[in-house]
């Protein structure tokens, strides 16, 4: 079996920084054997591949921020990686180095439901978070599809989103305070909570920077209240165009919702499928998820609303779920769906970009041609309330042609929203996948302000190397090699 | 020397802009371009001749930081007003920063948007609430204002226009510059555009108060009638020493309204039969005025050792028990916000001026450089301003 022992000559790192590192962090804190290190060679974006030195789990911001000083005084790339749900190879290495994982990092460090917070170690698992808040009546309210893995520390890595985020807002509104820990093993401490931020918002900057900034050890997060009553409204469609404008009449109309999500037919039929079967209607086109909340006038007010949205836009059928396991099994499906796709092909690429909301049929419309004409199979579930596409390619990874046509789609889908007034992502971030893409949206000088922020966080550029900001934009005088597309058998 | 400077500085803003973009105030040059070109030709002089610039809006909050060191310039966003864009079906608008806080609220209340923040009415531009960070009364429904800025132009010291964010309501590409830039007062450089997230207006606002004789009790009731199922709009309290008005403000359909006032009533009888709300956003008027925050169920504690540390100094409190921040206003003309400052710069009090006389501010900049980050706050500003081009001085901790 190969261990970082064979590469040593190849990389800063050398047995007595892993001997260090050991009695920092403990036997089972450094991972050196190929079979060890091998699950952290990619995250969700399993088509792109690279083998880490050494993986590191520290148990707190103290074991983390004495790692980071070694690594730091030996020059090694760190990459942040939390449960590796990320879907753009945000925590794939580039070029070796280590990976700090922060899944050993899981306490609720103090919960607070009378103010509405909680201070959460990074790795605590997202879902857990609003469990241990719903004895108080309070949730965190960002709800990821991978929300069953995903740690609170990647969700602020990526400033993460989910299908409530329509009325919640993304990861970012939802941080009152975090802790950082710096390339050099320096603590920024921002914990808080505060109701201001005290001078420039370095938490607000801090999210969503991938962990090129540094390593997000510990959050203090807003607990929302829980709705009085909820509501989820299902309307089935004969075509995906008219539950597409079925949402911009919603958005038009101001309909108080809580969660817009559409699935299309493909989705639809694998879902059913599988173990997340939620009874959605196997022969519609389309089926639009709405959920509603508050108190009981609320919530009958914004349903008839949707109804008659429903209604205006041929819907088939209409059906409502009340209770919460009704309400569950038809949230099981679309929280599922990614999950249910494994049954269409091995492998999914799922695209995240952004378009006004006046123009979603038009767009989910060309998204379907650009992988109609280069043969693919395209399965579509979206937040549509957010105007957050995620055409998601059914591809084989062993067939290299096909995987070059995925690249190619996605390139193309991601073009065409940006040129139409959209983005590149709403929640997955740029990770590796979409750096080149970048610049359809900013400009040169709009990158170089971005490298300006990060060279004052990391003026070495070690901490998460070659992510999110082009390395040639930020002028980067060393050479990375680029990420290696894994085509292997499996 | 500075008039001479002035003058020559006058000479070049004159050959690179119109006429009547450039007049004097208190033997300044003030500059009021209008579109990324102009503002670029406007730095561009300041830049040739080393000059120090401070960046306004409408004006109005002139007080809340001290006044720059040796500034030869002001450029003005006051000309530069233009809606941008604004897609009703879309929920985002887009406007100059000079576009006035109150024209905005009305050109987005046609396609039956709310605008955040609200403040009271002439409470200047969207550039300057966008700069300074303004959260308004409305921030118990919708949150902060920097939860809101989708996106930022801003011109920056070394002459280049970037941009952050857009005009989407959901985006996460790129480093989210603009949370840095809201709320920095303009130490990144001159805001020019903004893009903003905005919300439905409710079909009718209607408004309930009533009257207690001590502030921990409305402080109470205001957090519980804060935190009922039915959100309100606001919650505040007013008033000073043994006489404090609770107000509650619903914004909904008059069924959901109808339930909310029950409700509401359930937990407060005492309120009174709502009415219109009309125009019901108010803030206090004081010549020193500070802002104290904390966890809603602390802020009495702590507006309880703001008294103590201002022994009588403290004036009229307009007080939001649900979002946990206090505007209290504070009897400068005696010296009082002075002694406060003093008092201040040991205790823990999350306390800072929204106005204050220019002493008071300049001492209490010190407090500032104590704030967890102030290192990277002050790399961060030379990283963008190395030579210090805007306003120096003015900004957190005096950076």
């Amino acid at each position: 079996m190969e261990t970082v022992a064979d590469r040593l000559l190849e990389t800063p790192i050398t047995p007595a920084l892993i001997d260090d590192l050991r009695s920092l962090l403990g036997e089972d804190g450094v991972l050196t054997a190929r079979a060890q290190r091998f699950p952290y060679e990619s995250d969700g974006l399993a088509m792109l591949r690279v083998e880490a030195d050494l993986v590191l789990l520290p148990r707190n911001t103290e074991e983390t921020s004495r790692a980071l000083r070694l690594l730091h005084a030996a020059r090694v790339a760190v990459v942040p990686r939390g449960a590796g749900t990320g879907l753009t190879g945000g925590a794939t290495p580039v070029a070796g180095g280590a990976v700090v994982a922060t899944t050993r990092m899981r306490r609720v460090l103090e919960l607070d439901l009378e103010d509405g917070w909680a201070r959460v170690e990074a790795g605590v698992v997202n879902v857990d978070l609003s469990a241990a808040c719903a004895h108080g009546g309070r949730i965190y309210a960002p709800d990821p599809s991978s929300q069953t893995a995903c740690t609170i520390g990647g969700n602020v890595a990526n400033d993460s989103g989910g299908p409530h985020c329509f009325k919640y807002g993304s990861t970012t509104r939802h941080v009152l305070g975090l802790v950082l820990v710096q390339h050099d093993g320096e603590v920024l401490d921002l914990t808080g909570p505060a109701v201001e931020p005290f001078g420039f918002d370095l938490a607000g900057l801090i999210v969503g920077t991938e962990g090129t900034f540094g390593i997000v050890t510990e959050v203090t997060v807003a607990l929302v209240p829980a709705p009085e009553h909820v509501r989820v409204l299902l309307g089935v469609f004969a075509t995906l165009d008219d539950a597409c404008d079925a949402v911009t009449d919603m958005i038009g109309a101001h309909v108080p919702a809580s969660a817009i999500e559409i699935l299309d037919r493909l989705t639809i039929e694998a879902v059913e499928a599988s173990v997340f079967a939620a009874g959605y209607p196997t022969g519609a086109e389309a089926v639009l998820l709405v959920e509603v909340e508050g108190s009981e006038v609320e919530v009958a007010e914004a349903s008839e609303r949707v109804r008659e949205l429903f209604r205006a836009h041929a819907a088939l059928e209409t059906r409502v779920a009340d209770d919460l396991e009704r309400r569950q099994r038809l949230w099981a499906g679309r929280k599922g769906a990614f999950g249910a796709m494994g049954r269409i092909a091995p492998d999914l690429y799922v695209a995240d970009a952004v378009v006004p909301r006046t123009r979603l049929r038009e767009l989910v419309r060309r998204t379907t041609e650009i992988c109609r004409e280069r043969g693919l199979r395209l399965a579509n579930v979206f937040h549509a309330g957010d105007g957050n596409l995620h055409p998601n390619i059914c591809y084989d990874r062993r067939d290299a042609a096909e995987v070059a046509r995925v690249l190619d789609a996605g390139h193309e889908i991601l073009k065409v929203c940006a040129a139409n007034g959209g983005s590149l992502t709403g929640e997955h971030g740029i990770g590796l996948e979409k750096q080149a893409e970048l610049e359809l949206v900013f400009s040169p000088e709009d990158l170089a302000a971005m490298c300006a922020a990060r060279d004052v966080f990391d003026p070495d550029r070690r901490m998460n190397p070659g992510k999110l900001v082009p390395e040639r934009a930020c002028l980067e005088t060393r050479t990375l090699p680029p990420p290696q597309l894994d085509s292997t058998t499996q | 020397m500075i008039q001479q400077l002035s003058n020559r500085v006058l000479r070049d803003l004159s050959n690179a802009l119109p006429a009547e973009r450039i007049a004097t105030s208190d033997d300044l040059p003030v500059v009021s371009p209008i579109g990324d070109a102009e503002w670029r030709a406007a730095l561009a002089v300041a830049n040739a001749h080393g000059s120090k610039v401070v960046v306004r809006g409408a004006d109005s909050r002139a007080g809340e930081r001290p006044w720059p060191q040796g500034v030869q310039l002001v450029l003005s966003t006051a000309g530069d007003d233009a809606l941008v864009q604004y897609e009703p079906g879309d929920g985002v608008v887009s406007a100059r920063a000079g576009m006035p806080l109150d024209t905005l609220r009305a050109s987005v209340a046609a396609g039956r948007h709310h605008l955040v923040p609200l403040l009271p009415r002439g409470a200047g531009t969207i550039g300057g609430a966008v700069a300074a960070g303004r959260s308004g009364a409305d921030r118990l429904r919708f949150g902060p204002l920097r939860h809101h800025v989708l996106g930022i132009k801003l011109l920056q010291a070394d002459g280049e226009i970037v941009r952050s964010g857009g005009a989407l309501v959901k985006n996460v590409t790129g480093y989210a510059l603009h949370r840095l830039w809201t709320g920095s007062h303009g130490a990144f450089g001159a805001v020019l555009e903004v893009h903003l997230r905005l919300f439905p207006l409710a079909a009718r606002t209607e408004i309930a108060v009533a009257t207690l004789a001590s502030l921990q009790a409305a402080l109470d009731l205001g957090r519980k009638l804060a935190g009922a199922p039915a959100a309100p709009l606001a919650v505040e309290v007013r008033g000073r020493d043994e006489r404090w008005e609770l107000s509650v403000v619903h914004a909904a359909t008059p069924r959901v309204l109808a339930t909310a006032w029950d409700e509401a009533r359930r937990i407060a009888p005492e309120l009174s039969t709502p009415r219109e709300a009309g125009e019901w956003v108010a803030e206090p008027d004081a010549p020193a005025l500070l802002h104290l925050t904390a966890m809603p169920s602390r802020l009495f504690e702590h507006l309880s050792a703001l008294r103590r540390l201002a022994g009588g100094a403290l004036g009229e409190a307009l007080v939001r028990p649900g979002i946990g921040e206090a505007l209290v206003a504070v009897d400068g003309a005696n010296g009082g916000a002075a002694a406060l400052e003093r008092e201040l710069a040991s205790s823990p009090l999350d306390a800072r001026w929204r106005r204050a006389p220019a002493d008071v501010l300049t001492a209490s900049l010190g407090r500032e450089t104590r704030a967890p980050g102030f290192a990277l706050m002050r790399r961060l500003r030379e990283r963008y301003d190395r030579p210090g081009r805007f306003a120096p001085g003015r900004f957190f901790g005096g950076l």
